[in-house]
């Protein structure tokens, strides 16, 4: 009990910050994945966004926070809830039953591997390690523009690359749906003996935006 | 040169100049990633431009981005080979001849996916330029994947070659197979990327630093300093063997890879078992031997390094590949078996740690390149018309209706099965000799247990021979699917398993000089240094 009272006594209002983002960071990501219908998953997800960023905070890094409200939490969530309405998704009925003997392998196995993390972090005496000193400054947009033109220049120019890549990746992919949409109509509709091919006007659109 | 309040003079006289060295250095080093990446653009200008019919001039562009970016890692090597190895880019890249070796493979391997994809693509009347343009930026991932020296530009590099590759598993429209493959491929991948990260997030949390020069100073001195960091390294260390051997494909960790491999178009398979296997060598040996090299052995007393895990994925990976190889029917499952298999004979490599280890695994590497590329071009042949052609059964009597090809599939068969005289063997040679060389005795037993697989995968490599020489035709199957860039690659890819076979040095001095930089295992056995100096590796320099 002792312990337990000096150990409280220790924290300060930064733990409790923690420890109250954190959880709720845990607990809403937990739904995300469990929520049976999506709009409730994304909305979940909303949650697990805001508290990352407030934890962001707490690390001095503010810029990222901004922007992982600003976009996450606020763009990308929002045109998630917007697809889920428009294309009227339903509560996804569990086909996961069939996999249930897995549950048995599943849990078992993310527990050994929370418990490696636990022990590692709890057993390994993290007081010697000396933290990097992060100041005020370090997560100010100028510092981050700074070192993401300099240092990081090389992962920052490939993740542009890769940014690029996922568009044209994501037009490949859905894209196909149309013509698989098309090809459909070319079956039930056997006059119709060749299924359209995307019109070229069509395809410049598609450039302009990558 | 934070920008204080004096104004944009002080910012522009400070940041104009670094900036330009900044480009320089760019240039210099990272040449071949830009060609590839600006081709890739213009693969997609091309598409957007040429109609639906014309959509092959976006191919014959990415052909000469591939062909231009060969040139200019060739010249690299050329003209730098002395100032290698050049660190760059704030420590982030790095040019050496393992790195440059690599990005050749890279290029190489995208510049044959494309010309074996031309017909494939009209046969699945599914053309379309941006198939070219995810090659080749799959393709900057690979040639950024080896000259990572941080573990954050690794890690992008890793991720821009996976994404391009998840689109390209799930491009053919309306196949279910091919979707199927794409989702399974893309959840798993992402799921061992985030295993890999968690290791990455730990290690860096003990040493303090991404870059992989620092990892190898600073994790040995946390561990002597305090020795209960052996848990939280361990940990990380742990996860980060995971999450590569999945990359690679390693049992018990390859799961992936035989639903992936068979639903993926059958180039983009060849090119996944090729580039990526490459590439994903190539970050295993950067994490593993430049990152993590000091803790390849036991650091603190009780825990075992690195080389134990290493070493059981080799052996398991060999035996599992080969074992579930046997009862395929499909042929591209049972070369998704198998290249389960060649992972673990190129981890022995890995595990030797001598320098004739790290040669044997480049040498096998380039030599598994020319070798599967040849066995995935004729499988490409025969998919024509409405013949699927990715069943064993589909070989039957080729060597009557195509006695050319059957012969060249025949010498890719023995190559890959490791039987002289064919690159093959050299490769298997190289692997299995290192590890006797160390003189340890679980490494002795493990190439045992390597010959043992060799002799086993013998059997299904054959079964293709005998389909081919020994089974009746099919009645009135078509003719082969050929084009010329095709049965290039397929005439190349044999000439080069045979010449290779017979005549290795040249490959050997080249993959000896690769991987010539690569930190040897400091082992306590004596005989190392004298078996070191007799590697042919070490007197081709």
């Amino acid at each position: 009990m002792d312990t337990i009272t000096s150990y409280l006594s220790s924290l300060t209002a930064e733990h409790y910050f923690f420890f109250l983002f954190a959880i709720v960071a845990i607990a809403s990501s937990l739904e995300v994945v469990m929520q049976r219908s999506p709009l409730y998953s994304a909305i979940a997800l909303v949650f697990t966004m805001a508290s990352l960023a407030a934890n962001f905070v707490l690390l001095k890094a503010q810029f990222l926070a901004a922007i992982q409200i600003i976009v996450y939490a606020g763009a990308i969530i929002v045109l998630f809830v917007f697809v889920i309405m428009l294309l009227n998704v339903r509560a996804e009925e569990s086909r996961l039953d069939r996999f249930g003997a897995l549950r048995f392998i599943a849990v078992p196995s993310a527990l050994v591997l929370f418990l490696g993390a636990f022990a590692a972090i709890r057993f390994s005496n993290l007081d010697t390690l000396s933290p990097s000193p992060a100041s005020a400054a370090a997560g100010t947009t100028e510092r981050i523009a700074e070192l993401m033109f300099t240092k990081y220049l090389l992962p920052f120019e490939a993740a542009s690359v890769l940014i690029m890549m996922a568009i044209v990746g994501a037009l490949v992919l859905a894209s196909r749906a149309r013509d698989v949409e098309a090809e459909m109509a070319a079956i039930e509709a056997p006059a119709e003996s060749e299924a359209p091919l995307p019109e070229p006007e069509d395809r410049l659109e598609e450039v302009e935006v990558s | 040169m934070t920008v204080e309040g004096t104004g944009l003079a002080v910012f522009v006289s400070t940041a104009v100049p670094s900036a330009v060295d900044l480009l320089a250095e760019v240039r210099d080093l990272a040449m071949p990633e830009i060609i590839v990446s600006v081709f890739a653009c213009l693969a997609l200008l091309v598409a957007a431009g040429a109609g639906p019919r014309h959509q092959r001039l976006a191919g014959w562009a990415s052909l000469g981005g591939t062909a231009l970016g060969l040139v200019s890692v060739v010249s690299i090597w050329i003209a730098q080979g002395r100032t290698l190895p050049r660190i760059g880019l704030a420590g982030m890249y790095v040019v050496d001849e393992f790195a440059l070796l690599f990005k050749g493979i890279a290029v190489v391997a995208a510049a044959v996916t494309i010309a074996i994809s031309m017909r494939f693509l009209t046969e699945e009347r599914t053309e379309r330029g941006e198939y070219y343009a995810l090659v080749l930026f799959a393709t900057v991932g690979m040639m950024l994947v080896p000259s990572g020296a941080d573990l954050l530009s690794l890690f992008i590099a890793l991720e821009l070659m996976s994404l391009s590759v998840y689109v390209l598993v799930g491009y053919l429209r309306g196949d279910g197979r091919s979707n199927e493959a794409a989702m399974k491929y893309f959840l798993l991948g992402a799921f061992s990327s985030g295993v890999l990260l968690y290791g990455m997030s730990l290690v860096y949390g003990v040493a303090g630093s991404t870059r992989l020069v620092d990892l190898a100073v600073a994790l040995p001195q946390a561990i002597s300093a305090n020795g209960d960091l052996v848990l939280l390294v361990g940990v990380g260390v742990a996860l980060l063997v995971a999450g590569l051997a999945f990359k690679v494909a390693a049992a018990p960790f390859h799961v992936w890879a035989p639903d992936a491999y068979e639903g993926a178009p059958t180039p983009v398979t060849a090119f996944m078992s090729v580039g990526v296997k490459a590439a994903s060598f190539a970050l295993l040996v950067r994490i593993l031997v430049d990152g993590l090299g000091p803790l390849r052995a036991a650091v603190e007393s009780g825990w075992p390094g690195w080389d134990l895990s290493v070493g059981v994925l080799a052996a398991v990976a060999m035996t599992w590949g080969n074992l579930a190889a046997l009862t395929q029917k499909n042929a591209k499952r049972l070369l998704a078996y198998s290249a389960v298999a060649h992972s673990g004979y190129a981890l022995l490599g890995v595990v030797a740690g001598n320098r004739m280890g790290y040669t044997g695994l480049v040498l096998y590497i380039v030599v598994y390149v020319a070798m599967n590329f040849g066995a995935f071009a004729v499988l490409i042949a025969l998919r024509r018309g409405t013949i699927a052609g990715d069943g064993i059964e589909d070989f039957r009597g080729l060597a009557a209706r195509a006695p050319g090809m059957a012969a060249l599939m025949t010498v890719f068969m023995l190559g890959l099965g490791g039987i002289p005289p064919t690159a093959g063997f050299v490769g298997k040679f190289y692997l299995f000799a290192a590890l006797v060389e160390t003189g340890d005795r679980w490494l002795v037993a493990l190439a045992a247990l390597a010959l043992v697989n060799t002799a086993i995968s013998a059997y299904y490599y054959l079964l293709f021979v005998k389909a081919m020489y020994a089974d009746a035709d099919e009645a009135g199957a078509p003719a082969l699917a050929t084009s010329p860039g095709l049965l290039a690659v397929v005439v190349v890819s044999g000439v080069l398993t045979l010449a290779v076979g017979v005549y290795p040095q040249p490959v050997i001095a080249v993959s000896g000089a690769a991987a010539e930089r690569l930190e040897p295992a400091p082992g306590p056995k004596p005989t190392r240094n004298s078996a070191e100096r007799a590697a042919p590796g070490g007197r081709a320099r």
